[in-house]
């Protein structure tokens, strides 16, 4: 007898019950039909709505530090820190050297360098390294 | 409508290959979806449940019949928190036991919990599943859940190499 076909949509609310980003990731590697669902917009907001984001690993003055063997994340931040994110900063505008990594928090990295042509003034920017999105900030004068 | 004894409110549900199961309200409120058609009067005399076999429906009342939670002498329903623990871990081997079924039957009560809306036979029936992409290849979730593998040879490559770490 042929197997019921479990329909699309219920389908996707089981692939929510997945524990891990890589269930899912191996779920959409499975067929192309799959494979739409989970990257399907809606479904990864549900997804992400009910798993805790992993904890990759932490950023420092001196980069990125991956999570490592035990933690169940560890492969997934060896992904990261291999290829993935730039985290010596060459999104940022100008030579990445010129930056300074002054604070970091909550995956947002703070970073500043002179200004270019008032160096009293410093160039500010929050940026996300997973992302590469950047926020300038209005330039200060040095305190 | 029925009534087998005194405070016991009967409902019939029906299967479209003509089969009949008188249910406690009790029981078929289990089901949110019929718990909504009793509330809002649309079950005068009997339900009929689309798309669901008589076997398949026999199989899910006998799980809320299970689940519906107990009246004590009170009259006050035992919610989860207050069952004992030896009374939850009888459900669990009963759970166990419930679910021994072939693929065909499971995918069925799948789709039966979905529609009736139970979301503990839901979670019990989807969790092989789950498992199933967790544990094994890709080759056995293919023959677990009869699907082919439409991907080109390259494409498939390039999701398992851009996505390696997953795959280890």
């Amino acid at each position: 007898m042929a197997l019921p076909v479990i329909p699309s949509k219920l389908l996707a609310d089981i692939f929510l019950r997945l524990p891990t980003p890589e269930d899912l990731i191996r779920a959409s590697a499975v067929c192309v039909s799959f494979r739409r669902l989970v990257a399907d917009r809606a479904f990864l907001r549900r997804f992400r709505k009910l798993h805790p984001p992993p904890l990759l690993g932490f950023v420092d003055y001196s980069g990125f530090h991956p999570a490592e063997p035990p933690h169940p994340s560890a492969p997934a931040a060896s992904a990261v820190a291999d290829d993935d994110f730039d985290f010596d900063f060459g999104f940022l505008p100008g030579s990445s050297l010129d930056w300074t990594v002054r604070e970091v928090r909550d995956g947002r990295v703070l970073l500043d360098r002179p200004g270019r042509h008032e160096p009293l003034f410093k160039e500010t920017v929050v940026c996300d390294p997973c992302t590469g999105s950047t926020s300038c900030f209005p330039r200060s004068p040095v305190t | 409508m029925a009534t087998r004894e005194a405070g016991k409110k009967m409902i019939m549900l029906k299967s479209p290959d003509g089969m009949e199961f008188e249910v406690e309200e009790a029981v078929a409120m289990e089901s949110q979806t019929i718990r909504k058609m009793i509330e809002d009067d649309c079950a005068d005399t009997a339900i009929l449940i689309p798309n669901i076999n008589s076997k398949i429906l026999s199989r899910v009342i006998e799980y809320c019949n299970k689940h519906v939670p107990t009246t004590g002498a009170t009259g006050a329903a035992a919610s989860d928190t207050v069952a004992p623990a030896a009374l939850a871990e009888d459900l669990k081997i009963w759970d166990a036991e419930f679910i021994k079924v072939n693929r065909a039957t499971r995918f069925n009560l799948i789709q039966a919990a979905s529609y009736l809306n139970i979301k503990g036979l839901l979670d019990l029936t989807s969790q092989t599943t789950i498992d199933t992409i967790s544990d094994n290849s890709l080759e056995e979730i293919r023959s677990f859940l009869s699907t082919k593998n439409d991907y080109l040879p390259e494409e498939e490559q390039t999701i398992r190499r851009e996505n390696q770490w997953a795959f280890q």
